[in-house]
């Protein structure tokens, strides 16, 4: 019963609704500190130690986002190891671009082509020295942590994304 | 499709965490309310338009949210149940004279609180010239005086 129902006040007050809802309100003032302290560790990705991965191929080493967001622009970094070759070679998967768009990349590829297995790009480097390749992508669709393989020279490296709405 | 899933997404937000950060986080405007409220709009406008700055989309935005708002009202009048979860219900302060101190805690209201009121709609001196204070549900205080 309404405490003012005592009174002459008539005021349509539920104290047991008020009662639970600021109970209810402290939990989500915790669920906020929560959230505050996810984007601070980068489990909502755009920094923080936790949003990026290492992934690793034969002859690099590849940085990437762990958790990205939807049309948000994000760096794949991929480092090459010295090599004898004059000319790394990246496939990105159908699949991959079906979840990334490649804006652009750093250095420019010196060829393109397009294959059943997805795009291949291809980029002259110095022979026995390393190197390093920047891919500017932006996701796409938003997903769950989704594996893409990603092939530098031949050598599957494994990207696990999360792509948050 | 998108347009209209972004208005509704950012619509609920807002509305469940504004309700839940509390009353009194909005209901009196200090500069400090009013710079945050300044944030957040401007944070919303990033999040309902994305890269679209087209007057289709800016219109699709404004039916959407304006049409949410009117099936919101609409249940509000025909439930009860969703009327006190969306909007709350007063809170009592002061009954008869007597503070309710865990209600004013809860509330985060203090003593000042209402006499600012109290001076403010009433024009009252002192506490002891209050008969009941009740937080509404827009977050105001009103005073009735003894």
């Amino acid at each position: 019963m309404s405490k003012a129902a005592h009174s002459s006040l008539e005021v349509n007050d539920d104290p047991s609704f008020q009662r639970r809802f600021w109970i209810a309100e402290r939990i989500s003032w915790l669920v906020f500190l929560a959230v505050v302290g996810a984007a601070m560790l980068g489990l909502t990705g755009m920094g923080g130690p936790l949003s990026r991965a290492q992934a690793e191929a034969a002859a690099a080493n590849v940085d990437y986002p762990r958790i990205a967001r939807w049309q948000t622009n994000e760096q794949i970094r991929i480092h090459l190891a010295p090599s004898s070759q004059s000319e790394t070679e990246l496939v990105l998967s159908q699949d991959f671009l079906t979840f990334f768009e490649l804006r652009h990349t750093t250095p420019m590829p010196s060829r393109t082509s397009t294959t059943a297995a997805g795009v291949t790009l291809g980029f002259d480097r110095a022979p026995n020295e390393e190197a390093e390749l920047v891919l500017h992508v932006r996701p796409k669709k938003t997903s769950w942590m989704k594996r893409h393989p990603l092939t530098i020279d031949e050598s599957a490296a494994t990207l696990a994304i999360l792509v948050m709405p | 499709m998108e347009t209209v899933l972004r208005g509704v997404a950012i619509y609920f937000l807002l509305l469940i965490v504004l309700r839940l950060a509390g009353r009194r986080s909005l209901g009196e405007l200090t500069p400090f309310d009013f710079v945050l409220l300044l944030i957040i709009a401007e944070t919303t406008q990033q999040a309902l338009l994305g890269d679209d700055f087209s007057l289709t989309n800016a219109a699709i935005l404004i039916v959407t949210l304006f049409s949410i708002d009117i099936v919101l009202s609409y249940l509000k009048r025909s439930s009860p149940f969703v009327d006190k979860i969306l909007e709350g219900r007063p809170t009592v302060l002061v009954l008869d004279g007597r503070l309710d101190e865990k209600a004013m805690k809860k509330s985060r209201v203090d003593e000042s609180d209402i006499l600012e009121s109290a001076r403010k709609s009433q024009g009252l001196e002192n506490l002891s010239q209050v008969k009941h204070a009740i937080l509404e549900v827009s977050g105001d205080i009103s005073v009735i005086p003894k």
